[in-house]
């Protein structure tokens, strides 16, 4: 008995692509890996400290935020999920973002972490001799400690001879630990790749379904908007919303969607306008089926595959999108960005080549990942596969 | 017509570059000059392989080198080596393919694509010798020659098209025309034209052609010889009458008896003799006797759907595509009427219109007794059950995301039939069994079966809801000649032992003589001819009705 | 195709206008919205400054009117064809052609028509010089990639084109800036800049001691070129037959050698605004070519398996003439296609070159205004790129219709 036939074809199909694919989903995994646990490997605070009093602390895990409670938890759920094949892909994705959800809100009631944290107080601690044991994580510096107990610390090629400081890949021109900010930076490039792109796919295939479904005048006003917003190009309208809105995280990531929803709307609308077409779907309408099940379990489902695909991508492009307006110095203020720091790597005169290397690095990996994985999903999908599958 | 053979074909065997069963093995045959071999089969018998691999077209990296000897009478070297084949092809060696719109080149002329055969084939002609010579073609196969040869190839019609390659391909005088399948793509008429053409032109210039084709009725209209396909092999080989008539081979005798007309006649409902001839007598009478035979299924009177044509900067309607044109259309209980038409009468927005998919335009459409035109979807509803229909493209008919099961039970359970999913998946199940399917089909996915596996599914899929009336769209028309047999026969047992009344669409006259107790010719929207089957295949009225019969070789 | 290239220019208008509208909204929704205090903010300027330009802007757009008022107020500013304003803001007399008044720029104290102007036709020429590179070099890639397909080189310039298309443009300008342009590596090309100051009052062409000298400059360049196309096309081995590579390498050559053999006194304005002109370019161009040629890869491949290349084949036509005759004719088109989103990422590119490269155009220009919260120039800004790439669409129609018949003949 052959069982769930399609979903097996897929993914062998993907898994049969080889090392390219496997790299881009290694990649991936790692990343989101490094921004789920970003708190535990690179924080001033250390895990557990033991006092020259024998009391202990947990420093750390005092200053949780829910957000990192909700990266961790969500790291779990997809590890979880993602072994857990007998229910279906999209019911999996529900649950995964419901527990994620849940743990937000009750982490946001519970935990209180104080807003301003002196990022020097244990090591100090720890120089004047209070500290009897201490368990830091492995790159004992947070993304915003600028080390000023250190003096200056600015632009320090990685693994330079200093006697009391290790940074495996240097420090910013602020001071700060390069590695540190860019794993927390990871945080910044997954979750405004997603959220931009989910935004994007919601407006998008909305109008874009509206328009090949109904056609008419709605599909003559769609086509405009389409157009007005792929005419202008998409950094000077994203230039047009930063100078006029302020910067914020969640803001950046409906302002990137935003930019972005023409392509998903024109691929969905050209599905959907073949679609009505097609044998099965007027078959469907000719058997009596109900409105709703013509839409959504006979249109729908055969207009994802570009979508897929165009989402793939669209990821690639979001996280470029935010990493461009960071390097212009336009992105969030004081977060680490990968950008932000690939733009210092010039500033002075000497080429800071640790800078345009790691943090430019990590983008360019991303990026390939995510492009990789279309064009995967781009050849797994094609058509002509589905036609003569056997 | 000489005795000495133009091609000597010997043991030529193609396999996939990849694979191990050869796709064709060890074919041999010969052509002599001025003589036409038919090479007949159907659907995976390799024959369009065969045709490519004697001019090397078949893909390197796909297939392995064909194997075996292929030889043309004065020209040293075996044609199946690459070098060789270089310089036979278009020369010696020509070849027309099957759909010419996507065998022309769309962004040049069709004057410079014929040229084009000059410019490398007969290099001592100046541009304007090269010129006179395209146009003497483009005449020759009855074309406007000035007109056609600067047009593009999306501005003539299919049959146009089609004398447009033949012309391209005799251009440079060869001596032997491949022809893959030429008329396969066109209606019925035009293909007798073409016939017809090729044949007068083989003439004229002492070719030889080696014809492939699935359809036996274009054999006798062809070819001198015939040589039988199947799965690879050449399993029977002799003149025309020797091969129709007479038989040898079992798979020979099977293709001729799936013909239609050779089908043993259908089984006749209690319409037509008052008494069933089916299995359960007493069933049949039963459903005979419940039904008054007048019963009206589908009246249909005047019916009008117009298309405007939109032109100019501003889209203004300058005029309208008149699709039907006042079509008139009346099936009764039990009835199969037989929608007769070839490509721009009508018939697809004919079934539209008839399933409520198209709006009219103007006209009266009536099922079981209730006037349906122009009404809202929901009025539609409870007409939907007792109305299905099946389409012609097996591979777009059925959702591919979807399992058959769930296919087949969710119209099922919307018009509720059966009292329980169970009952309902039970049901499913006997209908796939009845038509011949295997028993896991249900738990299976579309692209898991062949075309005419999955043309069955949507029969099943169609007859699960009980209709009373199911409109078949050209059914079997993508379908090979054994497999047509046994769906026609299915639905005439169907017809039946349910009542059921079909609307059968289709273009292939010898279908209409089996399957329909009535028959509509359509052309052009408007309905030139109707009448019971056996009058208007015997007694054709209206000129077109004639064509089409003639070109169907039911006249001669 | 009249009839199509006519509609697509009218439909240029509503989508001109349309563009209007979302930026306006986006104005318009800011918090602060859209109000003499918005606009005058941020500006180091005296309290009765600030009033009087406070009271001007409330005249000249009338911000204190409703918003669909202010829209076609600052639309009627904008737009070249409108009413003239008087002193107090009220419209006088007829419609007229008039300039577009787009304000003043509050960093440059001038008027944004000036700054305009000015900056608009140096990121045009990056985009002019940068499209042809571009359509060529993908061209060359790909055609070379699809006749050897399977073939190492068809797999290692498929990955090598995917990196680079990943690759940011940040990252490469950065790392060329870093390593071709800076002290510490090799300082072949400038760090940054248009010309350098001499040389915008150098003359034209380089300045040679002899015309004789002069001459070469062109003679020998062409001579390496023609030389080596010429041994390309003789040659027997396959690899070596490509004319464009070896019309490049040529090209190189010749360079070189009237670097070192021809005296040069100073280089002039042309060579000098082309050597500045070098690592910008490249860094706009790769990502293009990158696509692009992945593009006319995959193109040329789906129709080398076409029927009417069959068709070519059986007819007798020579390998070669297939490839360039029918295939890449008919590849063309969905390169032409493909221009409409080419041009809006050029367009968006040259923000982050001329950011990186210090070179006043009008992407840098839009990045500083928005650093300053300069906002009459960032929305100008945002109007004329998107009429910009409107423009390269319509010249992008009018090449699709000249190159497919079937849209030539259809109306």
């Amino acid at each position: 008995m052959k069982g769930d036939v399609t979903h097996n074809t897929l993914l062998r199909r993907i898994a049969g692509m080889g090392g390219a694919v496997r790299f881009a989903l290694v990649w991936l995994g790692l990343l989101a890996t490094v921004a789920a646990w970003a708190p535990l490997l690179a924080n001033s605070l250390p895990l557990w400290v033991e006092r020259a009093d024998g009391r202990w602390a947990f420093p750390l895990f005092a200053q949780f935020t829910a957000e990192d409670v909700a990266w961790w938890v969500g790291w779990w759920s997809a590890v979880v999920l993602l072994r857990w094949r007998r229910i279906s892909a999209a019911r999996r994705l529900v649950i995964g973002l419901g527990v994620v959800a849940l743990t937000w809100g009750i982490a946001s009631a519970l935990l209180k972490p104080s807003p301003l944290v002196v990022y020097d107080t244990w090591r100090q601690a720890e120089r004047a001799g209070e500290v009897r044991h201490a368990l830091w994580a492995p790159i004992p510096y947070s993304p915003k400690d600028y080390l000023r107990d250190y003096g200056v610390t600015a632009l320090e090629p990685p693994l330079a001879a200093i006697p009391e400081r290790w940074h495996w890949l240097g420090t910013d021109d602020q001071g700060g630990d390069v590695a540190s900010r860019m794993i927390h930076a990871s945080r910044i490039a997954l979750s405004i790749g997603f959220i931009a792109t989910g935004v994007a796919l919601v407006i998008g295939v909305t109008i874009g379904a509206a328009m090949g479904y109904f056609a008419g005048w709605i599909d003559l006003i769609g086509m405009r908007l389409v157009e007005i917003f792929e005419a202008v190009p998409t950094l000077f309208l994203l230039l047009t919303f930063v100078a006029f809105f302020e910067r914020s995280l969640p803001l950046m990531m409906v302002i990137i969607g935003l930019t972005a929803w023409p392509g998903y709307a024109r691929y969905t609308r050209a599905e959907f306008l073949r679609l009505r077409g097609i044998e099965f779907v007027q078959g469907a309408i000719a058997s009596g089926l109900p409105m709703r099940s013509v839409l959504f379990r006979h249109m729908l489902p055969n207009a994802v595959a570009p979508l897929a695909v165009a989402a793939a991508f669209g990821v690639a492009s979001a996280i470029l999108a935010e990493a461009t307006l960071s390097f212009l110095g336009l992105g969030l203020v004081d977060e680490p960005s990968w950008g932000q720091m690939l733009n210092q790597a010039v500033k002075s005169a000497a080429f800071n080549w640790w800078l345009a290397l790691f943090p430019g690095g990590a983008i360019l990996m991303t990026v390939l990942a995510y492009n990789l994985l279309g064009e995967a999903l781009r050849d797994a999908l094609d058509p002509r596969l589905e036609r003569n599958g056997r | 017509m000489t005795l000495d053979p133009l091609l000597t074909v010997e043991g030529l065997t193609i396999t996939l570059a990849n694979g191990t069963e050869p796709l064709v093995s060890d074919l041999t045959f010969s052509i002599a000059a001025g003589e036409t071999l038919a090479l007949v089969g159907e659907s995976g018998s390799g024959k369009s392989l065969t045709a490519q691999a004697l001019l090397g077209l078949l893909p390197t990296g796909v297939f392995a080198p064909a194997l075996g000897q292929a030889t043309l009478s004065g020209i040293s070297g075996n044609l199946l080596v690459p070098d060789v084949a270089a310089r036979v092809r278009g020369a010696h060696v020509a070849m027309i393919f099957q759909e010419p719109m996507s065998a022309l080149n769309p962004v040049m002329t069709v004057g410079a694509q014929i040229a084009e055969v000059l410019e490398f084939h007969a290099p001592h002609l100046s541009p304007l010798g090269r010129q006179a010579a395209v146009a003497a073609a483009l005449t020759e196969v009855q074309l406007d020659a000035e007109r056609i040869a600067a047009s593009y190839p999306h501005q003539l019609s299919g049959g146009q098209r089609q004398r447009a390659m033949i012309a391209m391909a005799l251009v440079a005088q060869p001596k032997l025309l491949i022809a893959d399948e030429p008329t396969t793509a066109l209606d019925v008429t035009v293909q007798a034209e073409i016939l017809q053409l090729l044949r007068t032109l083989q003439r004229h210039h002492a070719m030889a052609m080696l014809f492939i084709t699935h359809d036996l009725d274009v054999v006798a209209q062809v070819a001198d010889r015939v040589a039988v396909m199947q799965a690879g092999r050449i399993v029977e080989m002799g003149t025309v009458a020797e091969v129709t008539q007479a038989p040898k081979h079992p798979y020979t005798r099977r293709l001729w008896a799936a013909q239609p007309r050779h089908l043993p006649p259908r089984p006749k409902g209690c319409r037509q003799t008052g008494m069933s001839t089916s299995a359960s007598p007493n069933e049949a009478d039963t459903a005979c006797a419940a039904v008054p035979s007048d019963a009206s299924i589908l009246d249909a009177r005047n019916l009008r759907v117009y298309f405007p044509i939109q032109r100019g900067v501003l889209r203004r309607t300058v005029g309208y595509v008149k699709a039907l044109d006042g079509v008139d259309l009346t099936i009764r209980r039990g009835e199969v009427v037989a929608v007769v038409g070839e490509s721009g009468s009508g018939k697809s927005t004919l079934v539209r219109a008839v399933l409520g998919l198209q709006p009219l335009t103007a006209g009266t459409l009536s099922l079981f007794g209730t006037p349906m035109q122009n009404r809202p979807r929901h009025a539609w509803q409870p007409v939907r059950r007792r109305v299905q229909v099946v389409f012609q493209d097996p591979f777009a008919s059925l959702n591919p995301k979807r399992r058959i099961g769930a296919l087949i039970t969710e119209p099922m359970a919307v018009h509720r039939i059966g009292v329980d999913d169970a009952d309902r998946w039970q049901r499913a199940q006997a209908w796939v069994t009845a038509l011949g399917l295997p028993a896991e089909t249900l738990q299976r996915y579309p692209h898991e079966f062949s075309g005419g596996q999955r043309q069955r599914i949507a029969i099943a899929k169609a007859l699960a809801l009980e209709p009373e009336l199911l409109v078949c769209d050209e059914i079997t028309s993508a379908l090979d000649v054994t497999l047509q047999a046994e769906i026609l026969q299915r639905l005439a047992h169907l017809v039946v032992e349910r009542g059921l009344s079909l609307l059968f669409i289709t273009h292939n006259m010898a279908v209409v003589e089996y399957l329909a107790d009535r028959v509509v010719v359509l052309y052009r929207g408007k309905v030139v001819e109707s009448g019971e089957t056996a009058t208007v295949l015997n007694r054709p009225e209206h000129p077109y009705t004639q064509q089409l019969l003639t070109a169907a070789g039911f006249n001669r | 195709m009249l009839g199509y290239l006519l509609r697509r220019l009218l439909w240029l208008v509503p989508t001109l206008l349309g563009i209007t509208v979302v930026v306006f909204v986006v104005m318009a929704a800011a918090p602060g919205g859209i109000s003499a205090a918005t606009l005058v903010e941020g500006q180091n300027l005296e309290p009765e400054a600030k009033q009087a330009l406070t009271e001007y802007y409330n005249r000249l757009y009338g911000l204190d009117q409703p918003l669909t008022v202010q829209y076609l107020r600052w639309l009627n500013h904008i737009s070249p064809l409108g009413w003239e304003s008087d002193e107090s803001g009220a419209l006088t007399g007829w419609p007229t052609f008039k300039t577009p008044d787009l304000g003043v720029s509050f960093r440059y104290g001038r008027p944004v028509a000036d700054l305009l102007a000015e900056r608009v036709p140096v990121t045009v020429l990056l985009n002019l010089l940068s499209a042809p590179i571009i359509y060529l070099g993908a061209i060359a890639i790909g055609v070379a990639a699809a006749a050897r397909r399977g073939s190492r080189f068809d797999h290692l310039s498929s990955l090598l084109l995917l990196v680079l298309w990943s690759a940011p443009p940040m990252l490469v300008g950065v790392l060329l800036i870093g390593f071709f342009a800076s002290a510490e590596y090799w300082h072949w090309f400038p760090t940054g800049g248009l010309s350098t100051r001499e040389a915008l009052d150098a003359p034209f062409w380089p300045v040679t001691p002899s015309f004789g000298a002069w001459l070469l400059l062109f003679v020998l360049p062409l001579a390496t070129t023609g030389l080596f196309v010429a041994a390309a096309r003789r040659s027997k081995r396959a690899g070596l037959r490509h004319p464009v590579v070896a019309g490049l390498v040529g090209l190189a050559v010749g360079f070189l050698l009237v670097r070192v053999t021809v005296p040069i006194l100073a280089p002039g304005f042309l060579f000098d605004r082309i050597w500045h002109l070098i690592l910008p370019v490249v860094t706009l161009s790769y990502g293009g070519i990158a696509f692009l040629a992945k593009l006319t890869r995959a193109s040329l491949l789906e129709h080398l398996a076409a029927d009417f290349t069959r068709t070519a084949r059986a007819k007798g036509v020579p390998e070669q003439v297939v490839l360039w005759r029918h295939v890449f004719r008919n590849s063309l088109l969905p390169l032409i296609t493909v221009t409409a989103s080419l041009l809006p990422s050029l367009i968006a590119g040259s923000v982050i070159v001329e950011t990186l490269f210090s070179i006043d155009g009008m992407g840098r220009l839009a990045v500083e205004a928005v650093q300053t919260r300069d906002r009459e120039l960032v929305l100008s800004l945002t109007l004329i790129s998107g009429l910009l790439t409107l423009i390269g669409y319509l010249v992008a129609d009018i090449a699709y219709a000249v190159a497919d018949p079937r849209v030539r003949y259809e109306g």
